[in-house]
């Protein structure tokens, strides 16, 4: 059994994936019910519902064919470990960012702000490379910036 | 805004979505449903191994027929081969009725916002109009309900359906579900108009009833 605080950050986390409430608590139901199905051998609950909402999520994208499998980058520039602690971004701005990030950017941002995971925490959780995820974290950066350059030109 | 400013300001976006205490409510009830189910499932499956067990005690009771004579033992072979093979088309039956019951309990308990608010059935049959069939009222729902609140789309087994909300006589609601009967998935379900009963089976709390008439499938699910 999981109490509110539990079931508010599962939900949070599939939002995070999903950008959509419907989406969300549907997967939350769909993963809570498989879960309990189980009856036994879930030893980190917190843990197999993720895993069980980011499977629902891709299984969703890829009947709807927008998943778009993490291609793996051996060889990645200017990335450390600390790159998302060095990003700056306007508050304003980053609602609109977020909305635009994709996937698993989001999800990649969520374990690592709100579940305070680290990079390797985070590759491990979600069976990608390190490198992947250094190469995603660029990207995404580049990404973020270009949009905060964007928005002061406009302004 | 440096540092940890952009990690506290992703923080405050991805845990601004809440559940709402509806929601919250809902998910609990789902919660106790299947806990409440999980003894159920444990007697199905003790009486699932003592069949298990009484057929290899079968088993083993017919040997002593396979020497008394090659025809003796193989019409018995023949007999325990049919025996087994209804066996397991009942079983298989049964299966795929525990799990769309199964299904369809957790959908009603959902409770997913209507995408149709109705109570003119006229308006629901113009809604669904990407099904392949027109949604029709079921001559088993008639009287028995205060009136329908609205529909969705949805599925059963695969089968793209019509998921209609009504408001019971005190006040609960009843999830009725309509699909086109397509016999390679629903072979299973009785046809009321050849005079069949009726399934009706109980799951997390719900009373289930399936049927087919008109060449569609109704499922209704109700507390």
């Amino acid at each position: 059994m999981l109490n509110n605080d539990e079931l508010q950050q599962l939900f949070q986390y599939a939002h995070a994936l999903c950008d959509n409430r419907d989406d969300a608590l549907d997967m939350v139901q769909s993963a809570v019910e498989k879960c309990l199905a189980r009856h036994q051998g879930v030893q980190d609950t917190g843990a197999y519902l993720r895993k069980s909402i980011r499977n629902i999520w891709i299984d969703k994208l890829r009947k709807k064919k927008q998943y778009e499998p993490i291609e793996y980058h051996e060889n990645t520039l200017d990335i450390s470990t600390d790159s998302l602690d060095n990003i700056m971004i306007n508050e304003n701005l980053l609602g609109h960012v977020w909305s635009k990030l994709r996937t698993d950017e989001r999800e990649l941002l969520y374990m690592w702000a709100v579940l305070e995971y680290s990079v390797g925490e985070i590759a491990e959780k979600i069976s990608v490379p390190r490198g992947t995820l250094l190469a995603k974290i660029h990207r995404m950066r580049k990404r973020i910036q270009t949009s905060q350059t964007e928005n002061l030109k406009a302004g | 805004m440096k540092g940890s400013g952009f990690k506290s300001q992703i923080k405050q976006i991805a845990t601004e979505a809440k559940l709402s205490e509806t929601e919250l409510a809902s998910l609990h009830t789902l919660m106790q449903a299947h806990s409440d189910a999980a003894p159920g499932q444990q007697i199905e499956d003790n009486s699932e191994s003592e069949g298990r067990n009484s057929g290899r005690k079968a088993k083993q009771e017919s040997y002593p027929l396979l020497f008394k004579g090659f025809g003796l033992g193989f019409a018995a072979s023949m007999l325990f081969a049919v025996i087994l093979f209804s066996g397991s088309l009942i079983y298989q039956q049964e299966d795929d009725i525990r799990k769309v019951v199964s299904k369809l309990a957790s959908n009603h308990i959902k409770l997913k916002p209507l995408e149709v608010t109705t109570s003119r059935f006229a308006e629901i049959q113009n809604y669904f109009d990407k099904l392949d069939f027109i949604p029709i009222e079921s001559s088993r729902l008639t009287h028995q309900t205060r009136g329908l609140l609205g529909g969705r789309y949805c599925s059963i087994s695969s089968a793209p359906a019509a998921q209609l909300r009504y408001k019971s006589l005190n006040n609960q609601p009843i999830t009725v579900y309509q699909a086109h009967y397509e016999e390679d998935i629903f072979d299973w379900v009785p046809d009321v108009q050849a005079g069949e009963t009726p399934i009706v089976r109980n799951n997390k709390g719900l009373t289930i009833s399936l049927w087919q008439e008109k060449g569609l499938v109704f499922a209704r699910v109700e507390e």
